[in-house]
């Protein structure tokens, strides 16, 4: 043996030394081993024992190459195309070396590379090493059910997570994975893409106020780039992000280049969209009947010497809502408009994506430019997007590899105008009085002119004190245009320090610019240039326009090491070291000014007159180290643990590092001996796991304590007062995390089941914005840290390939899950939103042992028939007398009932309605969550469709109670037509009475069981089969239709039951599920062409 | 591409959203039920018989508003309803034609007149038969008391045109706007409420359309019974989508306004042409906006000032006032009655009854429109004017009416006929309800002779109620226009007219000053009209014949001497100032000032009897001023207040104090003017009333009785502060001592103590000193602490309007505060 190893060895030095001798060279020919034909442009490479090139060549158009062998031992000649597989030849001194390539299978290869790349996360662990709770969703159905936000695509498909799309354009979005943990801390997850935190900076982007728009903007990846989605739900899972990822973490990942031939894709679609009827509103006559109604009622209620009632006599008398023929604007007042039809229109989306990748055994790339158009289906909005995406992967050599991505976005939205509280043109629409007309009518009545009908005041009061303005033409005429540019540039470097030791090392900059124009002219305001003959400046909503500036520098490092050591088969270790780096910064810049002749000049040193400016500037910075190490024994007995400090700048020096450990320990029982001899089982796998996060409080540097110039100084000379107080003791609010988990695959997974069982526990909950005793000095305190609360349940998952034949696929996926929340202990301080007895509120609790988003109000009980019916009972139902005998008549806070009013239950019977009859009405949370996805293929045809379903969550139909409340100028639904009018009607609505009266106190009148079951999206795809796609020279043609939110079962009596929740109040205590939409989904149908060559 | 997206968007809607939750929602048939026959326009339409009406709401534009735009109360005619209207209006074969030829006649109606018609039968706002039975615009807790259904008019959509109207003002064609026209719903609160009967009442109303026609057995099942205008409900409370419906029997005739009435008839034509002597254009720019073209049309409203609006449809132009209706009551005198008037009272003084002063007038005409509830016609506020109810025929039989001038009650039996109007009721009457009683006392003459106008128009300034009293005898004394226009104020400006823009004929009385020129206030008319007016006559014995007049102000006098009259500033003028010789007459100067009186209380028509005193007619040269108090009575005073301090202006003093005798001798140069005179001031002070001094009278001496208290050593000449001591006993404190007037010779009744502004020490008692007065017949004497007795000089004192002086023959003696310094 020894000899022999010897010998070799001589050998080898002898041919060595030979080849340096004689500087040895390999001549040959290379040609395509199917038609024999010269590959010309082919590569031939001399490569070493760890595949690093130290020679190459290109074939000539002969065929033909010459490369001269350089010195090494172990070389390898590689020859490779485009297109054919690479074949390797070990040199052994050959001098001529003739080979035939033979072209490869593209679509093989490339589920080859996707897998190799999903194999390990960044703890260098595998899926099946893994002990989190992990879910992960490939996209190979999202290029045929398109999407148009990564958001969408999950609804429904991800146990436990809960995502609530908003109808409006600008209405609420929410995603919830596990429940919402924390008060006022995000409770929004992290969003990771190729390895890169997005920067979300909470207190410029709230999710929850974010529409669906922002969505795309902040995640303006096309659907089509994205290749899997991973849902990282507990501690365990999400150790290495930390406190971002405390809400749980969305891993997305993109398609990146593969090796093989240069590859095309080609998919547009365009959908088009409509926007549902919304509740039916009343038309010109009905409006004008009820707002006489409500003001007669009113008026005849309190007698005319009130003088209230003469404010309603006024505007009884006014001729907007009379039939006054021979009145100046008669004409205007009595036409029936739409307003909603007069904004809207059909609206469509034109999206066309392109890539092309490719690659060689070197290199590999991808390059996607996508272009979309849409048009919204309010009049006046619309987005022009235009991205690209390039990666490139090169490998130097076995050990060391470097990615770059680049990938830049422009977009340029169009919206309707819109500024702080002023509402949409939308809800304006439906608001607006519908006797009114939106264009100046010819004198003789017939028809409109082109001249925007806008009163400086007409009965809905004016811009200035009611923001009442003209929607037609803010749709038409109002300016908001929005350009932005998103750039990323990142890069990667892996390199194998030694087999069982890597480094990878990430630099990523994200740069952001936006600037927004938006000019409200005056015809749709009304205003007048000069308020008032005193006034000082002119009015500021004249030609209003507005001028801004956003932009944002994100740069992330990260260095990771990541040991990966099998020693004897048995023992097995993956440990993992993780530096982590991140810096944004923020500036910005925003001019108002009025008198502005067109939105071009809104520019403030173009003059005008200057409303308002503003700028800031912000950094931030966060610094986190993690070691983990995961043990497995004997292949099925897995033990992990990992610690992770971290540092934020949004705390003080003292608390800036929190520290973090998880622990899991897992057993794969399938692997096991006893359960390898049934076929049944193929997968179980049994998981626990604990852990630590944190959350820390948002903005920049809140801790510092500041402060601020009183501009009025005193005693004549410059002076300054505190005016935040310093917070030295602010640290992490820590959530605990258990987990239990168990994986089950039957049938060679063919049906996989996974359960999992949590419970969240959160401490020292950060309370924002906390009272304080004025003594103090201070009104408020911005961060406080004290209180519990928990979030448990579980989730259940299952995946089936119910058939699975040549011809027939059935695949079905169904999960469903349950989250209970509930407050453990509170601090005694925080001050709660005072109720107020008035119509529309609910009284705002939070309380200890409830869940959050409880409703309290009162108990509805229809409406009062006749005067009998309005004397007051005792809680034994007789009747209360007073001292004269006389029955005494409810009152409802000060008003006294009347017939026709509406009939709160009296719980403790004392005659009066007021804040002690409040009872617990029910709450936000659903009970159970849940999805359907089912896909059925017969060949080339699919049918697909996704279900979401969410069930025992109520929801406060604010949009209902706004449209039939009776009680304002605004127009109303249809419901109020049966409203009482007099004694005899039958109705649970109450009569209308302008401004007076409790007939909308907050009840259960308007919570809603908002449960529902929603078919998200319907797809049939067609693609055409392999053999025609040859003829065609295509590798593959799809034909595709899919329509949106199709058919939806539900009780719910609004326009839509998915209702986010919304913070109620400025502390963010109370937060709740209010439908104030005034917007219904759009009907959706998206037809689409996918070509591939 | 666009409409095949619609369509294919179309198709998905209705195959989605065909059933939903939302939609179930909002289908209202689900959720109620309701009592409502749906839209009026449907519910009549379905029942037919209503052809007539629909086709006439139909033309007039207003059907939108019957098929639901708007809260409405509508009074629906049946075509047979239509019949009696048409044969009431000259078609005798109305109840035989066909419903197609009926349908035609309201077709081919004039198209103003149809519209006024059937708007007529539209009300704003819904009221249910209860509303209509007890309505109380306080509330619906206020509907119980006893006020519910008093009110019974109610809004309608009916307007009259607008209409050109030439403004005898200033001759220029004005548009004038009219507002919505009310309808009258009788229930038989609207009468009991007031005191009236609706069985009888409503038939004398509305006597014309028929009798018996109040029937209350014909109310409905819940026992309402009302009838509106001349027409009875057949249906009550038919409940409709957006209000509430009645069936009529008959169409309700449009009523016109009181002033329509009268103007369209001949026999009336002098008192409605009188009436419209007080009409007033005014501008509303509201009005002009909504209705004149966005304000390119000046519109007016045409209303009456200081008169019933009898030609408004409503009180104001604004509507949000709804509790506020016009229940106006005129009892209208025809051409005849208005021409015996003329003839018995202004015939002597104008040629005609359209040259008759606007106050006159006014006179008469107020007291022939009722003001039994009304303190006042022209307030505008508020709450009076909803005090405002009709009177029907027999609150006028229960004499529960009156006139608002005099308030004379009025009789039925003058009574004619009655008129139920859109704004009131209109009586005609077969004689004046009332002759305004200031022709038939000492104000006759300012309301029948035109040449006291400008007296007159102070009179109305001022009030005149007090002279028409029947317990006090006056002497009225009454200067024309020549002496008040020639009188010069103090600051030499003179009185004027100045014409009063609002309406025809109406002027006002002002005065220049520099530049500026100024209204007469109520207080400076009051001041000259009171002195011209004297309850009281203090006749003086012996020597000439010479006559005190208290005059209406206080302490205020006229004096007259035979023919001749005196005012206290002439008298100081003539007499104080020129030398009692002047007042003979001597002087030439002199004659110009004077001023004689007449009577002239027999020389007015006969149907004058003045029951209450003499009436004179003044007469006299450019120094009538003296009756006329000054616009600045301050000028005219004793003191002169210069900021803190009080002089006295030496040029008001009497002449016989400052000039008689050596001027080192005069009371002024002894007692005034080397000292301070003004110490008693202080004094005076502890007793103003605000920062008016205390009325006193000042005993004064003659230069020789100065002298002579010099000689008999009462006060030490060389030393001013005695003087000052001295002087402080002579002013008398009127408030102190009692004195309802100032002393005047009368018939010897005794004497009277008087007290000074002198203090005494407290040892002596405290208090002040004293003088006493006594009454001698034909003068007066002053007897001193000593018991001198010094006889009073003049016949009359002189009077300023804070003081008297009396002029003393010999010095008065205090014996030690003669020396004795004030205590001050």
């Amino acid at each position: 043996m020894k000899i022999t190893r010897k010998i070799c060895l001589l050998l080898v030095a002898f041919v060595v030394s030979q080849a340096i001798a004689a500087q040895s060279v390999l001549t040959g020919k290379v040609e395509d081993k199917s038609s024999g034909e010269p590959l010309a442009g082919a590569s031939v490479f001399v490569q070493n024992k760890d595949e690093r090139t130290l020679a190459s060549v290109l074939v000539d158009a002969n065929g033909e190459y010459r490369i001269r062998i350089p010195e090494g031992d172990n070389l390898v000649i590689k020859f490779s195309f485009i297109g054919m597989q690479s074949q390797d030849v070990k040199y052994t001194g050959q001098k001529i070396l003739n080979v035939a390539l033979v072209e490869e299978s593209h679509e093989l290869e490339t589920v080859e590379v996707s897998a190799k790349r999903a194999e390990r996360n960044q703890m260098g662990l595998t899926p099946r090493e893994e002990l989190g709770a992990v879910q992960r969703m490939s996209m190979e159905g999202l290029e045929t059910a398109p999407v148009t936000s990564v958001a969408e695509a999950l609804q429904g498909a991800l146990s436990n997570v809960d995502i609530i799309t908003g109808a409006d354009p600008g209405s609420n979005s929410t995603i919830r994975i596990r429940g919402t943990q924390s008060l006022n801390a995000s409770s929004d997850p992290l969003i990771v893409v190729n390895g890169v935190p997005f920067p979300v900076n909470t207190d410029d982007f709230d999710f929850a106020a974010a529409s669906t728009d922002d969505y795309s903007q902040l995640l303006d990846i096309s659907p089509a780039d994205i290749e899997s989605i991973e849902v990282l739900k507990d501690a365990q899972a999400t150790a290495i992000w930390g406190s971002k990822g405390a809400n749980g973490v969305l891993v997305i990942n993109t398609k990146k280049g593969a090796k093989g031939k240069i590859s095309f894709t080609f998919s547009t679609n365009a959908e088009v969209k409509k926007e549902a009827s919304t509740y039916p509103l009343l038309n010109a006559s009905q409006y004008v009947s009820l707002l006489q109604d409500a003001l007669w009622n009113s008026i005849n209620d309190l007698g005319y010497n009130n003088s209230n009632a003469q404010l309603y006599m006024d505007l009884l008398d006014a001729d907007e809502i009379n039939f006054n023929p021979g009145s100046l604007l008669f004409n205007e007042y009595n036409v029936d408009t739409k307003w909603l039809d007069e904004v809207s229109r059909i609206g469509y989306t034109i999206d066309n994506n392109f890539s092309m990748s490719g690659g060689g055994d070197k290199a590999t790339y991808r390059l996607s430019l996508g272009y979309l158009n849409e048009k919204g289906t309010t009049k006046g909005t619309g987005v022009q997007r235009f991205s690209t995406r390039f990666n490139m992967n090169y490998r130097f050599s076995k050990k060391l590899q470097i990615t770059t991505e680049f990938s830049l976005t422009y977009n340029d939205r169009n919206s309707n105008w819109s500024e702080g509280s002023i509402e949409g043109a939308r809800s304006m629409a439906m608001k607006k009085m519908p006797q009114e007309s939106p264009f100046v009518m010819t004198e003789d009545g017939s028809r409109r002119t082109d001249t925007y009908f806008t009163p400086y005041e007409d009965f809905q009061q004016t811009f200035e004190a009611n923001n009442n303005y003209n929607p037609v033409a803010l749709v038409n005429e109002g300016v908001n245009k929005l350009n932005s540019y998103n750039s990323r540039l990142s890069f990667n470097l892996q390199y194998q320090i030694i087999p069982s030791l890597s480094y990878f090392g990430t630099v990523a900059l994200t740069a952001d610019s936006k600037r927004t124009k938006k000019f409200l002219p005056v015809s749709v305001s009304g205003v007048p240039w000069v308020q008032s003959a005193n006034a000082q400046n002119p009015n500021e909503w004249y030609n209003r326009s507005s001028d801004a500036s956003n932009e944002q520098l994100y740069l992330y490092t990260e260095n990771r090491l990541v040991y990966n050591q099998t020693f004897n088969d048995i023992h097995r270790l993956v440990a993992s070291g993780i530096l982590q780096i991140e810096q944004t910064s923020a500036t910005s810049y925003g001019a108002q000014t009025s008198g502005n002749a067109s939105y071009y000049l809104s520019d403030p040193a173009t003059g005008g007159y200057l409303v308002g400016m503003s700028s800031g500037k912000s950094t931030t910075r966060e610094m986190s180290a993690n070691v983990s190490a995961e043990y497995i024994l004997l292949d099925r007995y897995m033990f992990n643990a990992s610690f992770r400090g971290e540092a934020t700048s949004s705390l003080p020096a003292r608390n800036r590092w929190g520290k973090f450990p998880t622990f899991g320990v897992g057993w794969q029982l399938g692997d096991e001996e006893f359960m390898k001899n049934q076929n049944v089982i193929s997968l179980c796998k049994i998981r626990l796991s604990w852990g630590q996060t944190g959350k820390a409080p948002s903005g920049v540097s809140p801790y510092v304590g500041t402060f601020a110039s009183d501009p009025s100084g005193y005693l004549n000379m410059p002076s300054m007062y505190p005016s935040a107080i310093e917070l030295d003791n602010v640290t992490y609010e820590v959530v605990d995390k258990w987990n239990a988990g168990i994986d089950f695959g039957i049938l060679n997974d063919r049906l996989m089941f996974t359960v999992d069982l949590y419970k969240n526990v959160t401490n020292n909950l950060l309370q924002k914005g906390m009272s304080l005793p004025t003594s103090t000095g201070f009104s408020k305190v911005a961060w406080y840290n004290s209180g519990k609360m928990t979030n448990k349940g579980w989730e259940f998952r299952i995946d089936a390939d119910v058939v699975k034949t040549k011809d027939w696929n059935f695949f079905l996926s169904f999960n469903i899950s349950q989250n209970d929340n509930m407050i453990n202990s509170f601090p005694p301080n925080v001050d709660m939103e005072n109720y107020t007895f008035d119509n529309g509120k609910y009284a705002f609790l939070v309380m200890e042992g409830n869940p959050l988003g409880s409703f309290y109000g009162y108990r509805y009980k229809g409406v009062y028939q006749n005067v009998e019916d309005t004397y007051a009972k005792d809680i034994n139902g007789k009747t209360i007398y007073d001292i004269d005998g006389k029955p005494v008549v409810t009152r409802i806070n000060t008003w006294t009932a009347r017939p026709g009013d509406a009939k709160y239950e009296d719980i403790n019977g004392d005659g009066v309605i007021n804040a002690n009859d409040i009872v617990y009405l029910g709450n936000y949370s659903p009970k159970l969550l849940g999805g359907i996805q089912f896909r059925l293929s017969y060949k080339t045809w699919q049918l697909s469709a996704n279900f979401q379903g969410r069930a025992g969550q109520k929801v406060f139909n604010q949009a209902r109670l706004n449209s039939e409340m009776m009680r304002g100028k605004t127009n109303q639904s249809t419901a109020t037509l049966r409203r009482w009018r007099n004694e005899g009607d039958i109705t649970d609505m109450p009569r209308a009475l302008y401004g007076q009266g409790y007939n909308s106190l907050g009840s259960d009148r308007y919570i809603e069981d908002a449960s529902f079951l929603r078919m998200k999206t319907l797809t049939l795809k067609y693609g055409f089969p392999k053999n025609l796609l040859k003829k065609m020279h295509l590798k593959g043609f799809d034909l595709y239709v899919t329509a949106y939110d199709l058919w939806t079962l539900t009780k719910y009596s609004g326009q839509d039951p998915e209702v986010s929740e919304k913070k109620q109040d400025d502390s963010g205590l109370v937060r709740l599920a209010v439908d104030g939409a005034s917007t219904p989904k759009p009907i959706r149908v998206k037809f689409g062409i996918n070509l591939r060559f | 591409m666009k409409k095949w997206t619609n369509l294919l968007a179309l198709a998905l809607l209705l195959f989605c959203f065909s059933c939903n939750e939302m939609d179930k929602y909002y289908d209202n048939e689900r959720h109620s039920s309701s009592v409502s026959v749906g839209n009026a326009w449907d519910y009549l339409s379905s029942r037919g018989n209503f052809t007539c009406f629909l086709t006439g709401v139909k033309k007039a534009g207003y059907e939108s508003l019957v098929s639901g735009t708007g809260l409405a109360t509508i009074f629906a005619p049946t075509d047979d309803a239509f019949r009696k209207y048409f044969k009431r209006h000259g078609h005798d074969d109305a109840d035989s034609v066909t419903l197609d030829e009926l349908k035609k006649w309201v077709e081919d109606m004039n198209p103003t007149e149809l519209k006024n018609m059937i708007t007529y039968h539209l009300l704003y706002y819904g009221f249910t038969s209860g509303q209509f039975m007890a309505y109380n615009p306080d509330g619906v807790t206020a509907s119980q008391d006893n006020t519910a259904g008093t009110y019974h008019k109610y809004r309608t959509k009916s307007r009259d045109t607008i209409e050109v109207v030439s403004d005898p003002t200033d001759g220029l064609q004005k548009k004038v706007f009219h507002a919505e026209k009310c309808i009258p719903v009788f229930t038989s609160n609207a009468f009991s409420r007031v005191g009236a009967s609706a069985a009888t009442d409503y038939q004398t109303l509305y006597g014309s359309f028929g009798e018996n026609l109040w029937n209350e057995a014909a109310s409905d099942e819940q026992g309402n019974y009302f009838r509106v205008s001349n027409a009875a409900v057949k249906e009550y409370n038919i409940i409709t989508d957006n209000g509430y419906l009645y069936i009529l029997d008959d169409v309700v005739e449009p009523l016109k306004t009181i002033h329509q009435v009268l103007k369209a008839n001949e026999n009336y034509s002098m008192f409605i042409n009188a009436y419209d002597r007080f009409a007033d254009f005014i501008y509303d720019a509201e009005i002009s906006q909504t209705y004149g073209n966005g304000g390119r049309d000046t519109l007016f409203r045409f209303e009456h000032i200081d008169l019933l609006n009898i030609a408004q449809e409503w009180v104001t132009s604004d509507w949000s006032q709804y509790n506020m209706v016009l229940y106006n009551t005129v009892y209208a005198p025809n051409n005849a009655i208005m021409t015996a008037f003329f003839n018995d009272y202004w015939a002597n003084y104008y040629s005609s009854l359209d040259k008759v002063n606007i106050k006159p007038l006014a006179a008469l005409l107020t007291d022939q429109i009722e003001g039994s509830n009304i303190s006042t016609v022209i307030a505008n506020d508020k709450e009076q004017m909803f005090g405002r109810k009709p009177v029907f025929p027999s609150n006028i039989q229960h004499n529960e009416a009156g006139t608002f001038f005099t308030n004379t009650s009025v009789g039925w039996d003058k009574i004619d006929s009655s008129i139920y109007c859109s704004n009131g009721i209109l009586y005609e009457v077969n004689d004046l309800v009332a002759i305004p009683t200031v022709f038939s006392y000492v104000t006759a003459p300012a309301f029948l002779d035109p040449a006291y106008n400008m007296f007159l128009l102070l009179m109305y300034k001022s009030g005149f109620d007090s002279y028409t009293s029947e317990n006090v005898t006056f002497h009225a004394f009454y200067p024309d226009d020549a002496i008040i226009s020639n009188t010069e104020t103090f600051s030499g400006s003179r009185f004027q007219y100045v014409k009063n823009s609002n309406k025809a004929g109406d002027e006002d009385v002002s005065y220049q000053e520099g530049d500026e020129i100024f209204s007469v206030s109520a207080s400076l008319a009051s001041n000259i009209v009171r002195n011209h007016f004297c309850d009281n006559v203090i006749e003086v014995r012996g020597g000439d014949e010479k006559i005190y007049h208290t005059t209406y102000g206080t302490f205020n006098y006229l004096y007259r001497k035979g023919d001749k009259l005196y005012s206290p500033s002439l008298y100081n003028d003539l007499v104080g100032r020129l030398g009692e010789s002047q007042v003979t007459g001597e002087n030439d100067n002199a004659s110009e000032r004077e001023i004689t009186c007449e009577d002239i209380t027999e020389q007015l028509p006969a149907k004058v009897n003045v029951r209450n005193g003499r009436v004179y007619r003044l007469s006299g040269g450019n120094h009538a001023s003296a009756f006329v108090a000054p616009p600045s009575s301050e000028l005219y005073t004793f003191f002169v207040k210069n900021e803190d301090t009080y002089k006295i202006d030496k040029n008001r003093l009497p002449h016989e104090l400052i000039d008689e005798g050596p001027s080192e001798a005069t009371f002024y140069s002894r007692f005034i003017e080397e000292q301070d005179t003004l110490a008693v001031v202080k004094t005076m002070q502890e007793e103003s009333v605000g920062s008016k001094l205390p009325r006193f009278i000042l005993f004064a001496f003659t230069t020789e009785a100065t002298m002579n208290a010099i000689m008999a050593g009462v006060i030490d000449d060389s030393q001013t502060t005695a003087k000052i001591a001295y002087s402080s006993n002579l002013y008398v404190s009127v408030p102190r001592s009692r004195l309802a007037d100032y002393p005047f010779p009368n018939d010897g009744k005794g004497i009277r103590e008087l007290q000074t502004f002198k203090k005494k020490t407290a040892a002596d008692g405290g208090g002040y000193t004293s003088l006493k007065i006594r009454d001698d017949g034909d003068h007066l004497t002053v007897i001193d602490p000593t018991g001198r007795e010094v006889r009073v000089k003049n016949s009359f004192p002189y009077i300023y309007p804070d003081g008297a002086i009396y002029v003393l023959e010999d010095y008065l003696d205090f014996g030690e505060y003669n020396t004795k310094e004030n205590i001050n």
